[in-house]
């Protein structure tokens, strides 16, 4: 009785993930053909897994160089649930993965730098919005910022880690503006932003950061300010408000964000 | 609320002298995106117009582990760590 579409399918599927699963009769001709040729099949699944992979985290593969990103994207991509017909989307998962992925247990840094790379990536997809700008922000009653709830924009998320990933991100950058960091511990915050349409990574001080993750929590500008002041004594709101405004940080008041959140 | 105070009115002040410096806001608006769309991960061509899908004709035939040895960038922070500081 000749073999089920469905049971074919099923070994088919097998023989992709494990050079072990038995491969006879998948093609016609030859056994020793047929398995050449799942061979090749599972060869372009993994070099495939191992360029949308590369595309959302090219510092963790600078990082680790390119054999060992191959290996880690192969074994990735086997031990994954995929559910997701986009490539782009593939590799949220990574930076858990990372982070309990055995070989690379004497570089804890990197499951932190991999969930930076992944906010950079989602950024450059993240839904349009316009930007909240001075001028609108100009027209608002002192008193009435103090209470002033805003919202951030879809593309900025803020990180925060006991390594120095801002470093080690900008350092990898095409035209670097800091060297990579001599010891990576130190704790770090950053900021992902898309000013007129280019992704951008910011080092932030912690009073900053406390500020932006008080708005993000929804509090109040002033309570945000507040928040920020008592972390860091010397930030200063003439100085911050004026570079989150130019890096687009939050959304103008009567624009929808474009996607749930 | 002193603090509060003081503050807001720092906010004021940055805004204003954001808001009032229209040249800058219009130069900002005005500056050219050039190179912002990044390569999406689901098609094959190169930007050099080469096919990248045909260079992957590797076949994978290892069913042993591949031996595992960071040799990035990584090295030049001073190599291998343990969790908790330098090893």
């Amino acid at each position: 009785m000749p073999e089920t579409l469905a049971r074919l399918q099923q070994r088919f599927g097998a023989a992709l993930l494990d050079a072990a699963a038995p491969s006879d009769r998948l093609f016609r001709g030859p056994d020793a053909h047929t398995a050449a040729c799942v061979a090749l099949y599972r060869g372009n699944l993994a070099a495939n897994w191992a360029k949308a992979l590369g595309n959302a985290y090219p510092v963790l593969r600078a990082l680790v160089g390119e054999d060992f990103f191959a290996a880690l994207a192969r074994r990735f991509g086997r031990d994954y649930a995929h559910v997701e017909g986009d490539l782009n989307t593939l590799g949220a998962g990574l930076p858990d993965f990372v982070a309990t992925f055995g070989p690379l247990a004497d570089h804890p840094y990197m499951a932190d730098v991999a969930r930076l790379e992944w906010s950079v990536h989602r950024a450059h997809s993240a839904a349009d919005a316009h930007a909240l700008d001075a001028a609108t922000l100009a027209v608002i009653a002192a008193e009435d910022l103090d209470g002033l709830t805003l919202r951030l924009h879809p593309a900025v998320a803020l990180h925060e880690s006991p390594w120095a990933i801002d470093a080690i991100w900008l350092a990898h950058q095409p035209a670097a503006p800091v060297p990579l960091p001599a010891e990576p511990r130190q704790d770090s915050r950053a900021l992902v932003c898309r000013p007129r349409w280019r992704v951008a990574v910011r080092s932030l001080r912690a009073g900053e950061h406390a500020a932006l993750a008080a708005i993000a929590a929804a509090h109040p500008l002033g309570e945000a300010l507040e928040a920020a002041i008592t972390t860091d004594p010397d930030f200063d709101p003439a100085d911050a408000l004026p570079r989150w405004l130019a890096d687009g940080l939050f959304i103008a008041p009567d624009t929808p964000t474009g996607e749930p959140t | 609320m002193n603090k509060r105070h003081f503050l807001i009115a720092a906010a004021v002040a940055g805004i204003a002298a954001v808001a009032a410096n229209p040249a800058l806001a219009a130069k900002e608006g005005k500056e050219k995106c050039y190179g912002i769309a990044k390569a999406g991960a689901n098609d094959c061509a190169s930007t050099t117009g080469s096919h990248a899908c045909a260079g992957q004709a590797k076949t994978d035939n290892d069913p042993n582990e591949w031996k595992y040895v960071a040799k990035g960038t990584c090295a030049d922070m001073g190599g291998s760590l343990k969790a908790g500081g330098k090893g």
